[in-house]
């Protein structure tokens, strides 16, 4: 079964992905702090990391577990779509080039509904569409 | 804030004893998800990066005009950002482009070899290297060379370059 790892501060969002995701056969472990999300990764590791960039009480927010994935070897190789509520800003920031040093596969503008997620997370591990 | 609880809230960047965006890692580490608009007189990269990674909702300058002021804060209020999209997006794309040199160099030496090039980039000299390093200089140097040969650089001049190149410094 495939493993999302999803890193999001908001509590209530993170349930509503979680629901989403498991009813479409993932594993899902949710966390709400980067911090929580590598001590999850060393434990069990994922297939793809849904991101979220801005996580302003969190010991460890989204940009900076991007360079703590970097690293390390063995989690440089997985996928991460990040979810953003800025708007257009990160699709103007990320280079293609940078976007696949950083192996950040899709930016999922918030607010999006639960097709747009399943699209870009079977997009992004090579399954079906829906 | 714990008095009034406001709905938006405008803070000004620079101000004396505790600034803007010290107060908003304080209401942030305390859960305080109060939407806030900070106020500078310059856009500065470092300044607009921290303010988003901390949640800052909008970004004015001082010497806007005050309906733009009552627009900012409407849009905000209504769950919009208000962030110069430009000025934000070139901050971010510094950022990102940092973080992929740094991966990129990480994937070609040894974490002790990484660390040896961030004491280089902060500019120890080898005999500060040894010493902070708790090893030779002959140590260092060997450390050094092997830097300089993974990445194809032949002098720390080169090697510095390299480094600001991928955006790194």
């Amino acid at each position: 079964m495939l493993r999302i790892l999803v890193v999001e501060d908001n509590a209530v969002f993170r349930g509503y992905l979680r629901t989403v995701l498991e009813a479409e056969g993932f594993a899902v472990v949710d966390v709400g702090d980067g911090a929580d999300a590598l001590d999850e990764l060393a434990r069990s590791g994922a297939d793809l990391i849904l991101l979220d960039l801005i996580m302003p009480a969190a010991r460890i927010d989204g940009l900076g577990l991007l360079g703590h994935l970097g690293a390390r070897a063995e989690l440089r190789k997985i996928p991460v779509a990040i979810m953003s509520g800025l708007g257009g800003v990160v699709d103007d920031a990320l280079a293609p080039a940078t976007a696949e040093k950083l192996r950040i596969c899709s930016v999922i503008a918030k607010p999006f509904t639960a097709d747009d997620l399943l699209g870009k997370v079977r997009a992004i591990l090579g399954l079906p569409a829906g | 804030m714990k008095t009034h609880r406001p709905d938006v809230l405008v803070l000004d960047i620079r101000m004396p004893v505790k600034d803007g965006l010290q107060v908003l890692r304080e209401l942030r580490a305390e859960g305080d998800a109060t939407r806030v608009v900070l106020l500078t007189a310059s856009l500065d990269d470092d300044e607009t990066l921290e303010a988003m990674r901390l949640g800052a909702r909008g970004m004015l300058l001082k010497d806007m005009s005050p309906r733009l002021l009552i627009q900012c804060v409407r849009k905000v209020h209504a769950g919009d950002m208000w962030l110069e999209r430009a000025s934000a997006a070139r901050t971010l794309q510094t950022l990102l482009r940092r973080e992929a040199g740094t991966r990129e160099i990480e994937s070609l030496l040894t974490p002790r070899e990484m660390e040896v090039l961030r004491k280089v980039l902060q500019g120890l000299r080898n005999k500060e290297l040894a010493e902070v390093l708790h090893v030779s200089e002959g140590t260092v140097k060997t450390h050094l060379h092997s830097i300089y040969e993974k990445l194809r650089v032949d002098s720390r001049a080169a090697l510095i370059v390299y480094c600001r190149d991928k955006g790194i410094i």
